[in-house]
Order: C-alpha cells, then sequence, then structure tokens
C-alpha cells in the first residue's frame, strides 16, 4: 500500500519541483516566451487545443496514421519474421538485405515514401510501419527461434505437425518477445508519424508543430509534445496490459522486456 | 544375440543399429555401435549405462527423432521411419508446455494427432486419477513441483492409448525422495495398464527395481555388453530394496562396469 502510495506521489513532487524550476528561471532570467513560454501560456495553448477544440483534427490525424501504421508494420513483423525464422531458404534468400534495410535510418526514407505514395494518410502510415517493423520483426525470429528445443522435440514425438509446433509451441514462447518488440515499436511509429508530417503536412501534430514555428508559437509547440506523450504512454499502457494478459505464465518479462 | 525384425511378436526390435555423427571438419563420432536388442509385449526392458553412452540417442531413434546411420529400429513388426501414433515418450525433462493447463498438456498427443479431443476427455480425468492430481486439471505446470510435473509427462504419454512407452531417464532430474515414489507409482501404472516399456536410466538401483530385464550398456560406441533378468517377485515395494537379493543383483550390475573399465584400460 505504502509502496503504491509513494509511486503515485514521489512523481508528483518531482514534477512541482520541474514546474518550480521552470516558472521561477522564467523570471529569473526574463526568458522570452519565444524561447520558453510560461506554464500557464501552454496551458492554454491546451486549452484552445482540446477545449475550444482546435487540435483534435490534428491529434486525431495522428492517432490514425499511427495506429493504423503500427498495426500494419506489426502485422508484417511477425509474419515476416515467422517466416524467416521458420525457413532457413526464405532466410538466405532475403537475410542480407534486411541487415542492409536495418542499418539505414528509415527515417531518410520518408521524402521517398512520399513521392511513392503522396502527401495523404497512406505516406505516414508506410513510414510508421517502416519505422516498427524492424524491431519486431528482429524480436519475433529471436523468440521463436529461442524456443526450448526438447519442447520441440516432444511435440514432434508425439506427431505434431509444423503448424501445431508453432502454434501451439513456437509462437507463445516467443510471445515475451514479440511483447517487448510492440513496446518498442510504440514510440518508433510515432517518431514516424511525426517525421513524415514534417516533411509534406500540414495535418497532425507534427504539422501542427511546424506550423508554430512560422510564428514562433512555443507554447503551442509545447501543447503539442504533451499531446504526443499522453499518446505514447496509453500506447505503452495498453501494451504492457495485453503483456500481463497474454503472457501470464512468465512473469519476470514484463520488466526485462523494456531493458532489451 | 541375433533378432529377426519382422518378427512382429515384438514389441520392440533393434537390428544391428548404428548411429555415427559426421560433422564437418571434425572426426565422425560413433554413438551406438551395431546395437541390437528386443522387447516382448508387455515387458519393463531398462537400457543401463553411464551418461554418454548413446543410450538417449538410441531412444531417439525407436521414437523416430533421428535416423539411425546403418540397421533397423522396428515396433510391433514395423521399421521406424518418423514418430508414431503408437508410441508415447516421456522425457527426462517434464517438458511441458507452460502457457498450457495440465489438461491441456495432457491432450497435446491427441491435438498432434488430429483426433477429437472431446472423446479424450474421460481419459484426461482418468489418467489424472491414475497419477494423483485430480485437484490439478486447470493449474499451470508452474504451479506443480517437478515430481507432479514428470507425472502430468507421463499422463500425457498415456494418453493417446500407446502400445509402446519409451521413457528417457524419466526421473534423472528429481530428487532422491521424489524418485522412489515415481518408481513405486511408475511400477503401478505399468501393471495397471500393461504397455511394454523401454526405460532409460543411469540409475543401477532404478532399473533393477523395474525392470523385467536389463540391458547393460558401455560407453564410446554404444552397445551392450549384458543382459541381466530381475526375477524379483512382482509388486515389489520399498522393502524389496532393502532385500538381499536386491542389493546382490545391483552389485553384480556394478562389477559388470567394473570388469569393463578394467579391461579397457
Amino acid at each position: 500500500m505504502t509502496d503504491r502510495l509513494t509511486s503515485i506521489l514521489y512523481p508528483v513532487v518531482t514534477f512541482l519541483i520541474l514546474l518550480a524550476v521552470w516558472t521561477v528561471s522564467i523570471t529569473y532570467f526574463q526568458v522570452p516566451d519565444y524561447i520558453l513560454p510560461r506554464p500557464a501560456a501552454v496551458l492554454q495553448s491546451l486549452k484552445v487545443g482540446y477545449l475550444d477544440g482546435e487540435y483534435w483534427p490534428h491529434f486525431l490525424f495522428t492517432l490514425k496514421t499511427t495506429v493504423s501504421g503500427y498495426i500494419l508494420g506489426c502485422f508484417l513483423a511477425i509474419a515476416v519474421g515467422a517466416m524467416l525464422a521458420e525457413s532457413r531458404v526464405f532466410e538466405k534468400f532475403v537475410a542480407p538485405y534486411i541487415v542492409a534495410l536495418q542499418s539505414m535510418p528509415k527515417v531518410a526514407l520518408a521524402p521517398l515514401i512520399i513521392v511513392w505514395f503522396g502527401f495523404g494518410l497512406a505516406s505516414k502510415i508506410v513510414t510508421v510501419a517502416l519505422m516498427c517493423f524492424f524491431p519486431l520483426f528482429v524480436n519475433t525470429v529471436i523468440g521463436i527461434r529461442q524456443t526450448d528445443p526438447a519442447l520441440v522435440q516432444m511435440m514432434r514425438s508425439f506427431g505434431a505437425s509444423g503448424w501445431l509446433i508453432f502454434f501451439y509451441g513456437k509462437l507463445p514462447a516467443a510471445a515475451g518477445h514479440i511483447f517487448a518488440g510492440l513496446q518498442i515499436g510504440i514510440v518508433l511509429s510515432l517518431i514516424g508519424a511525426i517525421v513524415a508530417e514534417f516533411v509534406a503536412s500540414d495535418q497532425g501534430i507534427g504539422g501542427l508543430i511546424q506550423s508554430s514555428l512560422a510564428n514562433f508559437d512555443t507554447a503551442r509547440m509545447f501543447a503539442a509534445l504533451f499531446s504526443l506523450i499522453a499518446i505514447g504512454l496509453c500506447g505503452t499502457q495498453i501494451v504492457q496490459w495485453l503483456h500481463r494478459r497474454f503472457v501470464f505464465w512468465n512473469k519476470g518479462m514484463a520488466k526485462t522486456a523494456l531493458a532489451e | 544375440m541375433v533378432v529377426n525384425g519382422s518378427d512382429s511378436s515384438a514389441a520392440l526390435s533393434v537390428d544391428n543399429l548404428s548411429v555415427i555423427y559426421s560433422s564437418s571438419g571434425r572426426k565422425s563420432h560413433v554413438a551406438i555401435d551395431s546395437l541390437s536388442l528386443r522387447a516382448e509385449n508387455g515387458e519393463f526392458v531398462s537400457v543401463l549405462g553411464p551418461s554418454g553412452c548413446g543410450k538417449s540417442t538410441l531412444l531417439s531413434v525407436v521414437a523416430g527423432l533421428v535416423p539411425g546411420s546403418k540397421g533397423t529400429a522396428s515396433i510391433f513388426g514395423e521399421k521406424v521411419s518418423g514418430p508414431r501414433r503408437d508410441v508415447g515418450v516421456v522425457f527426462q525433462k517434464a517438458t511441458l508446455l507452460p502457457w498450457m493447463t495440465v489438461s491441456d498438456n495432457i491432450l497435446i498427443p491427441v491435438r498432434a494427432q488430429r483426433k477429437r479431443v472431446a472423446d479424450y476427455r474421460t481419459r484426461v480425468q482418468e489418467l489424472l486419477h491414475l497419477i494423483g492430481l485430480e485437484k490439478f486439471a486447470d493449474s499451470y505446470p508452474e504451479e506443480l513441483s517437478g515430481g507432479m510435473q514428470q507425472r502430468v509427462g507421463i499422463a500425457r504419454a498415456l494418453i493417446h492409448e500407446p502400445r509402446l512407452l519409451l521413457m528417457d531417464e524419466p526421473f534423472a532430474a528429481l530428487d532422491a525422495m521424489t524418485r522412489e515414489n515415481m518408481s513405486l507409482d511408475l511400477q503401478h501404472l505399468w501393471a495397471e495398464t500393461g504397455k511394454s516399456v523401454l526405460f532409460i536410466t543411469h540409475s543401477i538401483p532404478e532399473a533393477v527395481f523395474l525392470s523385467d530385464r536389463i540391458l547393460v550398456m558401455s560407453p564410446s560406441p554404444g552397445r551392450i555388453i549384458h543382459e541381466v533378468k530381475v526375477d524379483l517377485p512382482r509388486p515389489r515395494a520399498l522393502e524389496t530394496m532393502a532385500s538381499k537379493e536386491f542389493a546382490e543383483l545391483c552389485g553384480s550390475i556394478r562389477r559388470m562396469f567394473a570388469d569393463f573399465k578394467a579391461s579397457q584400460s
């Protein structure tokens, strides 16, 4: 009980200290508003944005691209990862290219993706999918490959087919790794969405930040950043909850997953 | 001992089986060298040997998990070419799937062989009763002790009514006390079900306690050097282990290993 209380209370204390330092330093060093806005100005921005409703279309745009791209990317990552883990032949065909692609910063592809998929929703979704693909893909391969060979041998000895061994044995065995990949993917997909919006959009939270730059509206930028934090936190919480629910047999996993 | 592979009265017959592992760049390793053995229907046969003598390899070949390099293994007169439906395997580790309940773990062979799970629900109950874990049907493996997990492993190997049970040092991972109890339970189970059993072990008392016949195996390359018939009356109890006959049998087998070692050096 006290543990739960302190884990809520202490972060609040940190927040208040940060807030105080922020406010005091603005007045003390006379920082102009366009460098660092006052907390009140950020709050005002958030009010205009979400209570008066100005930001909602942007927020929903980013949410939509992030969620769609995330689902697409994760689905592909697990599917391709499973194929690669299960087929040495397939691995030989594609492995070098996947390694090459992986060593390239994916955000560098964003302009090219705009050329191919246009300025609309599609290019954003593709960028997001590309961003969250690789860590989950790698984790899926590792997870499936590290299945205890004794379990596979056991299922084989009872005449289980490759499919049965995969769905009853390897996929659950990889679940911990897969969830770790899903977790990393949340943050990466947000990066993807924002970069894509930076490159070509006046919509979305990325677009909002871009347009705030034009008139040095830093309060608005802060409001946008807080919106991103909110999406990221919610996403992470949902994935963690699913992780605990589905990988119930491995209680230490949720923590190690984050460390990876 | 010459064994005819086409003889269908034997639950298991292995003829001149050799297993040679060859890896590039290294000398090939002979795990098993022209080994022959035979187990009659309903017989409890142990293969006894030190670790690394190829006895687990022998079981893998019989289970159809590893192909032999030379010679054949036949089960009920049919050559082994892959895992068979009339065989149940118990492994050294319980190898239960941690994401499945005890019941579902026991049902793995049924699912693997694409039989209807619903037809086997009552049999799961019977087996759970037999291994004394009725209350744990819906528990997960992590809630069970090592001995209980291995019991589930045994129930799993029996669910699809196999005629031959292959056991690869099933009690090796358990502590000594649990081990003796498991031996008693296994004997009871065997008497109840009448399966043919090939039991792999490195424990002399365990082999003597359980078996009708013991095949003593020597290491590198693995071959059978002696055959010991165990005539101790059944059912055997813990007191049997304290008897003179039991001690003499164990002693003679120990001497076989010692003599073999002396003859090698």
